[in-house]
């Protein structure tokens, strides 16, 4: 990879008393990327950010930024900042002062006509122009956000690290709010890294991602590897795909792989990785690659299993079906709601559901 | 308090409205004195036991040493100590030491009575404060001084303000502990006021009782407007 590293872990290990927090994490953030540090909560995704930005310190391992080892620098010698994930802006200081005040401190003390200057750019950036003088209790969840990312934009550092930061404005501002990080981080080019336990925002803006788990990072790739290629039962569990067979592999014949499941279910799908007949497989297909026609219709794909609707959800663009099979296997399919009106399924309705060979994706347990 | 506003020397019947018991205090030179003394001891009483209260409260709050939990209980004692046994016990401790009694002794146990106080309330509001504040402090490039300075202090002075607030009263109407620690020279306005009703009730301390409760009370709401005002 030609792009140079923005942010090197290399075996960090950390330790809350009884807790593991990050575990032999090794990681290489690439210079203006955008990237999301994805998991639920606990995982060490925060504790990774807070190491990064030298508010904790690892108990083994080294953070380079930059290409420089950073383990002695503390918090204030750092050319990162954090984005909060309640903001924590200074209640006692107006927008402007809160916006200055990393220009201000010592050692970086700037003339008074330059601070104006960059501030009045970076509050236009955000497009908080004209709300200098306001406190922070004066402004909406929204522009309190935009003033934290101001303040740390503003200090032109080497990474943004950003704590959920969407987290606390509602679905609305939220979506808004994605689009605008976006705009700024193309704007300015930096290295973004990003913490979420949301998978839809990490989808939507990282440029490479990493899903977390129990301290460790359980797969790293693009959005879509990860959405549509996920390696572990975990990733695929929290990433939405929630329909998940295990069986025993029949025969394989190049990359085509044919299993049952204790169930009796048997199901042909593509997998690179080397299975041998015999063994015990899990595979995954996702919501979205499922088809429902009528009972009657013939199926022409690789998987179709005859059923019953269940449950019908509708969800707007969508409509989630859970379908029985008959062997008690049961199986959750979204289909666009337009489709689904036009067949009219209703509960206990006999479906046919099929799905191709490669939608069908073998985890490595 | 109503009955320093008449103008009856003896008797407990109201005879008509008169400021002659206040021109009588104001004209008093004893109790000019003893206030003089008593404003001497309270403002820096007060101001040093703020100052020292902020700073046990921020090693209390910030800092883990042996014997932490206990000291934090300790600051409990004084406050429900009768007066008394903190008042002898100052006394010995003056004596023990060879020092002589006066104002400088009652300078010395009114700031140990009010640490106390003061660091309770500081340390209240410094637990209600948000620590990401500062950790956002550091990261935008502040060191610890400047951090404190720039932010912590800051929001902790409506804390502090109240501390003080508190502190003024707490030491200015002190009689207890001020009569074993005074010697003979030195007399508050407290303990003046209790060498005059040992010679009767005179009006005079009917208005000067009302003065003791008043003047506090009014640097008390003064100072509370002040600081709703700035916030």
């Amino acid at each position: 990879m030609s792009r140079s590293a923005s942010v090197e872990l290399v075996h960090i290990t950390k330790r809350f008393s009884a807790t593991l927090a990050v575990h032999d994490l090794t990681l290489t953030i690439y210079q203006g990327e955008f990237f999301a540090l994805l998991g639920p909560s606990g995982c060490g995704k925060t504790t990774t950010l807070r190491l990064i930005g030298g508010l904790e310190t690892p108990d083994s391992g080294e953070i380079r930024i930059g290409g420089t080892a950073v383990h002695d620098q503390p918090a204030y010698a750092r050319r990162v900042n954090i984005v909060f994930q309640h903001y924590a802006l200074f209640p006692h200081l107006t927008v402007q002062d809160n916006i200055a005040f990393g220009l201000r401190v010592k050692g970086r003390r700037l003339p008074g006509a330059e601070v104006t200057r960059r501030v009045k750019a970076v509050l236009d950036l955000v497009q908080l122009a004209g709300l200098e003088t306001r406190r922070p209790h004066q402004l909406s969840g929204g522009q309190q956000q935009r003033v934290a990312l101001a303040r740390a934009l503003v200090l032109q550092p080497h990474v943004l690290l950003l704590d959920e930061p969407l987290g606390a404005l509602d679905r609305q501002l939220r979506k808004a709010m994605q689009t605008e990080l976006r705009r700024i981080q193309r704007e300015v080019g930096m290295t973004f890294l990003y913490v979420t336990h949301d998978q839809d925002e990490a989808l939507s803006m990282a440029d490479r991602m990493a899903v977390m788990r129990q301290g460790t990072i359980e797969q790293l790739g693009t959005p879509q590897d990860i959405f549509q290629t996920p390696r572990t039962r975990f990733v695929a569990e929290f990433m939405g795909a929630a329909n998940i067979f295990t069986g025993q592999v029949l025969t394989r014949k190049e990359h085509t792989v044919h299993l049952e499941t204790p169930s009796g279910l048997r199901l042909v799908c593509q997998c690179t990785a080397a299975v041998s007949v015999g063994a015990s497989i899990s595979v995954v297909v996702r919501p979205d690659v499922v088809q429902v026609v009528p009972h009657g219709w013939t199926w022409t794909g690789d998987n179709a299993f005859p059923g019953r609707v269940i449950t019908k959800t509708y969800l707007g663009e969508l409509t989630a079906l859970t379908v029985a099979l008959a062997g008690g296997d049961t199986i959750l399919c979204h289909v666009p709601s337009r489709l689904e009106q036009q067949f009219g399924y209703q509960e206990a309705t006999a479906v046919l559901v099929g799905w191709q060979a490669q939608d069908t994706h073998v985890l490595q347990e | 308090m109503a009955f320093s506003f008449t103008p009856s020397e003896y008797s407990l019947r109201w005879e008509g409205f008169t400021w002659r018991w206040y021109q009588a205090v104001w004209q008093n030179q004893p109790i000019q004195e003893a206030l003089l003394v008593s404003l001497m001891v309270t403002i820096p009483a007060v101001l040093i036991a703020t100052a020292i209260g902020t700073m046990t409260a921020l090693a209390l709050y910030r800092a883990r040493f042996p014997g932490k939990d206990l000291l934090q209980s300790l600051l409990y004692i004084p406050l429900i100590m009768p007066s008394l046994v903190i008042g002898i016990a100052l006394l010995l401790f003056f004596v023990a030491i060879n020092l002589p009694l006066g104002i400088l002794t009652i300078i010395l146990a009114h700031i140990a009575f009010s640490i106390p106080l003061t660091t309770l309330v500081i340390l209240a509001r410094m637990q209600r404060l948000d620590p990401t504040l500062e950790e956002a402090a550091m990261d935008l490039g502040a060191d610890e001084w400047t951090t404190f300075w720039r932010v912590t202090l800051p929001l902790l002075r409506p804390g502090i303000v109240a501390a003080a607030l508190l502190a003024f009263p707490w030491s200015f109407n002190d009689f207890v502990i001020t009569f074993f620690v005074a010697g003979v020279g030195a007399s508050t306005l407290p303990l003046r006021i209790y060498s005059m009703i040992r010679l009767g009730v005179s009006p005079m301390v009917n208005a000067l009782g009302t003065l003791i409760v008043v003047i506090p009370l009014l640097v008390v709401i003064l100072g509370t407007l002040l600081t709703q005002r700035r916030e």
